[in-house]
Parts: structure tokens; C-alpha cells; sequence
């Protein structure tokens, strides 16, 4: 359980274009349920996802993993949650170009120092579970929109990850292929991971398998389902 | 043990695959930094390879030569002078020796002139012969069989044949040695019977040198005694010196190199700053991004430096280092050519990597650290 309290964050302080992105915001997220936080641009959502994947700290407030404070932890061990709790999903996938699909998928778990095959094998597993095996070895540039993103969903998951996070997931992508990444999403659930995703786009955020939808606007919270 | 291993190998593969993604960029780093180190190296492995090359010749040089002064000045040695020397206790035999300096208009250049020892059968000249060095050969294009002049200062004219050429292995001191015989050499320099240019001492006991050097000095106060070792040492300084001299010119370069090293290492693309972030976001301390940066540093320089002490002992060897020659052999008109033969010494080798591989680090480190501490989150603004 991910439970947030009194969270700030502000960029640029003391500074005339000091601005205040998250304000006070108090939420508490289940475990194995999928989240989605909705809201126009600008209205805080990617920074609060941020602060909740350990990528941020929050300027003030505490973010509680498991009854356990990881906002105040040092860099080091904050990596080491966010690198055993958490898989990332990015909005533009921020797959590395030059490299192949596979290293893209490999490379979270390069600093573990778990052995070339076996690390090769899991990640081959991975990309076959979501159908693109056969593009393993083509660098990212030569991927679709939707290839790129089961790739970058395989990299989320290579370290195997209680919570997967994803920031616009569907923005960059058809019709056909949000109704692929919702049933990558239910598979994930279904796999007992808890699912937080940021959209404002209704295919997403009125989904059927989406357990609650938390909105904001201007760095608050403005209204949140149960 | 295994998982840290497994670890620097996944490390350098991306630093290696990193490398291969922004290969102009690199490739002229690493074009630059070979290029520094080919430059040191090339001054380094011929300053120590002349040395030692002289150091060989030395070798079957006289333990003493006595010379006689006079204002300070080298004056020629006298019969009564060779008749004290040889009575002296300690010295087995005392050879006198005949050689001057000779400027040849034809050749543009100087001679040395010499009368073999009459012991050297291996070098003996009889009337109307002489032996050429290397370069004497190469300045007046003579070969064996060919008639060879020589006119003096005053005007007199010496007539050889070349009996032989000497060869490349000693051409270090023999480049531009004309050896002929006693008779002519006293015609053409118009030399008395009793006076030789200096006195060439053998030692019974070669650890009595000194000893003897100094009981020498105190018979003929006004000879200077030089020993095989007191030459050896003047040799050392003067190739240290040139060496230092070319080292210090090139202090320049390593300094350009440096500051180029640091700008390329602070100055990363857009491109290359998203790509830390990503990998802090999924997951990479920073510490795993300082490593594999150090890994690309490693392999920069370790690549630009095998490649430059490749291309400096190429340069050395195979053309001796032709591109510092007058600079670093001296500024005779009469180049010695020979093969140098530059040995692997493993703190010739230390040293320079620690000219060229220490400042290239201390200029990328910080640039480095600076980009490995990239806040993971500015990959999702």
C-alpha cells in the first residue's frame, strides 16, 4: 500500500518563476488494484506519479511504501526501492535509440549482476509474452508505436515489480492499440501487481478494469472515487 | 564475487555499445588523445633507445682518454707526455691517437678524421685508402672502390680510394668518420712526428680507474683525464636534455588535449543527458552511471593509448624517428641513419601512461560526476 500525506512539491523556490506543481495532496493507493490519475496537462499528475515512483522527493509531506517512510531514504536506498518495487512505463516509452529492443529490456537489471544468460532468457520471456519476440533484435528506431510500447511495458517488468507505473500510456498511440495496453493492464493486475497509470484520456480513465480514478487539477486533488 | 564481475561486464557493454552510438564524436577523442600520446611517445622511446644505443658503443671505448689543455683550450699531446703516462703504475698501455675535425665545402658538412688504432686490424688503412662512415658515404655518394679527395684548410689535397663503408650498427659516433693513415693524415694537417691530438690509457685494473685518473692528473697537472664514465654521463645529459626540451614543447599539446577532453566530456548532448536520466529512472544508482562512464573513459583511452605507442614505435623503429630528428639526434649536418631498436621498459611504459592517462581522467571525472548525479525525474518532464 502506497499512502501519501500532506505532499508538496514546489520548482524553482525562491525564484520568481517558482512553481507550486503539487499541493497538499493526502491519497492513499491499494495494493493489486489499478489507479488511474486523471487531469488536464499542467494539473500536477505526472509530478505526484513521480513522487509516488520514488523518481522525485516531495518538498514537503511523507510518502509512506508498505507503513515504511521512503521520502526521507538517501538517493542510494531510494534507488534500490524504486529499482525492486517499481517499473516504469514513460510517456514517450524513453527507450534508448541506437540499442536493440532486447538490451532496451535487459538494461534495469544490468547493476544486479545477474549472469548475461539468464538475464537474456527472462528478457526474451518477457518480450514473446507480449508478442514481440521476433523484433528482439532490431534497434527501437525500427519499432512501431505499439511494439515500442510492449517493449518499454517488458522493461517495466524485467525486475520483476510489485507496482507498475505509466505515465500517458496511450498518448502517442490508435484506437486499437488502447485496447491493447488495457488488456496488458488487466493481464498485470490479474498477475497480482498494482497498476497506476496517468491519462486524461476517457478510454482509459472510463475503462471497466480500472479500480479507481483519482482527479486533479492545479497541483489538488480535486475529486476521488473510492 | 561472480554477481560483481557479472556486473562490470553488463557495465562495459553499455559503455562500449554507448561508445559505438556516437562514433564521430569519439572517434576524434579518441584520434586526438592517440595523437597526444604518439608525440610523447615517440620522444620518450627515442631519447631512451639513443641512449641506449650509446651506451653500448661506449662500451668498447678507452677507460681514459688524457687530453692536453692549455688556456683551457685542447692542445695537441707530445712524445715526452706519452713517456710520463706510460711509466705510470696501474696503466697497462697507453695508445697515442691522431683525429681532427675537417669541413668539407663539397660535402657541406664536417669529418671527422681519424688514423685506426694499429691494433684495430679490422679497420687498418694503408696509404691512398680510407674507410668512410655512413653518412660521409651518403653525403658524397661514395661506395667501395671510388675515389674519395679531401682538400685541408690550407689547400692541400689527400687522395683515397674507399677501401670500405662502416656499417649502420655503430653509425652513431661513426656517421662522419673518415679513418686514414698515419703518413697522410700528418701530410694533410701538417702535424710534427712527436704530436698526437690525445692519449687513449688502458687500465690493468678497470676499478682502479679513478685512482689511477687522479695519479695521472698529478703527473701531468696540465692534461684533463676523461673517463668511459665521465663520457656516459654527458651523453645521459645531453639526450635527457633533448628529450626534456622536446617534452616540454609537447607539454603544450598534452594541455590542449586536456582542456578538449574536459569540454567533451561537459558538454553532453540533450540526447546523452535523457539517456542518464532514463537510466537513473529505471533503476541505476549513481553510481552504476559513474562506472560505466569510467568504463568509457577506460576504453577511450586505453584504445588511444595502445594505438599511439603503436604508432610511436612504428615512427622510432622503422623511421627514426624522422619527424623529431634534428631536434632530438643534434644539429650535424650529417644525420646518422641507423635502426633504432626501442625496448619495452615497464616504467618508460608507466610513465607515460601516467603523462597521458592520469590528465585525461582528472579532466573527465568531473564533468562525469556532474552528469551522473542527473535527476532520475527529468526523463518524465
Amino acid at each position: 500500500m502506497i499512502e501519501l500525506t500532506g505532499i508538496t512539491k514546489v520548482y524553482d523556490e525562491n525564484r520568481p518563476n517558482r512553481v507550486e506543481a503539487v499541493a497538499g495532496v493526502d491519497l492513499t493507493i491499494s495494493d493489486r488494484a489499478m489507479t488511474v490519475l486523471e487531469g488536464p496537462s499542467g494539473s500536477g499528475k505526472t509530478t505526484l506519479l513521480t513522487i509516488i515512483g520514488c523518481l522525485a522527493r516531495p518538498t514537503s509531506g511523507r510518502v509512506r511504501l508498505d507503513g515504511e517512510i521512503v521520502s526521507g531514504l538517501p538517493e542510494r536506498f531510494l534507488t534500490e526501492v524504486r529499482r525492486r518495487t517499481f517499473g516504469f512505463v514513460f510517456q514517450r516509452f524513453n527507450l534508448i535509440r541506437g540499442m536493440t529492443a532486447l538490451d532496451n529490456v535487459m538494461l534495469p537489471a544490468f547493476p544486479l549482476g545477474i549472469p548475461h544468460a539468464r538475464l537474456k532468457e527472462r528478457a526474451m520471456e518477457l518480450l514473446t509474452h507480449f508478442g514481440v519476440a521476433e523484433r528482439a533484435g532490431l534497434t527501437v528506431e525500427m519499432l512501431s508505436g505499439g511494439e515500442a510500447q510492449r517493449v518499454a511495458i517488458a522493461r517495466a517488468l524485467v525486475n520483476d515489480p510489485e507496482i507498475v507505473i505509466a505515465d500517458e500510456p496511450t498518448a502517442s498511440l490508435d484506437g486499437a492499440r488502447v485496447e491493447q495496453f488495457l488488456a496488458i493492464a488487466a493481464d498485470l493486475k490479474a498477475q497480482g501487481r498494482t497498476v497506476i497509470v496517468t491519462s486524461h484520456d476517457p478510454r482509459i480513465t472510463r475503462a471497466a478494469i480500472v479500480d479507481r480514478r483519482v482527479a486533479m487539477a492545479d497541483g489538488r486533488l480535486v475529486e476521488a472515487s473510492p | 564475487m561472480s554477481t560483481l564481475v557479472e556486473r562490470e561486464r553488463h557495465l562495459l557493454d553499455f559503455a562500449v555499445a554507448s561508445l559505438a552510438r556516437r562514433p564521430t564524436k569519439n572517434l576524434g577523442l579518441t584520434l586526438v588523445y592517440a595523437l597526444v600520446v604518439f608525440l610523447l611517445g615517440s620522444v620518450m622511446l627515442f631519447g631512451s633507445a639513443v641512449r641506449r644505443e650509446a651506451a653500448a658503443i661506449l662500451a668498447d671505448a678507452p677507460e681514459i682518454v688524457a687530453q692536453n689543455m692549455v688556456m683551457g683550450r685542447h692542445e695537441l699531446a707530445t712524445g715526452a707526455d706519452l713517456d710520463a703516462l706510460k711509466g705510470l703504475r696501474g696503466v697497462r698501455r697507453v695508445e697515442p691517437r691522431l683525429w681532427g675535425y675537417l669541413w668539407d665545402s663539397a660535402g657541406a658538412a664536417n669529418y671527422t678524421l681519424m688514423v685506426p688504432s694499429p691494433t684495430d686490424g679490422a679497420h687498418a688503412v694503408a696509404a691512398g685508402e680510407s674507410i668512410v662512415g655512413e653518412a660521409v658515404a651518403r653525403a658524397r655518394k661514395l661506395t667501395v672502390g671510388k675515389p674519395f679527395f679531401l682538400v685541408s684548410p690550407t689547400g692541400k689535397f689527400l687522395r683515397t680510394r674507399v677501401k670500405a663503408v662502416l656499417s649502420d650498427a655503430s653509425a652513431l659516433v661513426s656517421a662522419d668518420l673518415v679513418l686514414v693513415d698515419e703518413a697522410s693524415f700528418r701530410t694533410f694537417f701538417g702535424l710534427p712526428a712527436d704530436r698526437w691530438t690525445d692519449f687513449a690509457l688502458t687500465i690493468t685494473n678497470p676499478r682502479e680507474v679513478s685512482t689511477v685518473s687522479e695519479k695521472a692528473s698529478v703527473k701531468l697537472p696540465g692534461y684533463r683525464f676523461v673517463t668511459r664514465a665521465d663520457i656516459h654521463r654527458t651523453n645521459e645529459a645531453l639526450f635527457s636534455w633533448r628529450e626534456g626540451l622536446a617534452l616540454a614543447l609537447f607539454a603544450s599539446s598534452l594541455l590542449a588535449f586536456v582542456i578538449l577532453a574536459f569540454d567533451k566530456a561537459s558538454g553532453l548532448s540533450a540526447e546523452e543527458r535523457r539517456e542518464i536520466g532514463i537510466l537513473k529512472a529505471i533503476g541505476w544508482e549513481t553510481s552504476d552511471v559513474l562506472r560505466m562512464k569510467l568504463w568509457e573513459g577506460v576504453v577511450i583511452s586505453l584504445t588511444a593509448f595502445l594505438l599511439g605507442l603503436l604508432a610511436a614505435w612504428v615512427h622510432v623503429s622503422a623511421f627514426s624517428a624522422g619527424l623529431f630528428e634534428p631536434v632530438l639526434k643534434g644539429w650535424s649536418t650529417l644525420y646518422p641513419q641507423f635502426a633504432l631498436s626501442p625496448r619495452i621498459d615497464a616504467l618508460e611504459i608507466a610513465t607515460l601512461a601516467l603523462m597521458t592517462v592520469v590528465p585525461y581522467t582528472a579532466a573527465t571525472v568531473v564533468p562525469i560526476w556532474k552528469t551522473a548525479v542527473t535527476d532520475p525525474d527529468t526523463v518524465m518532464r
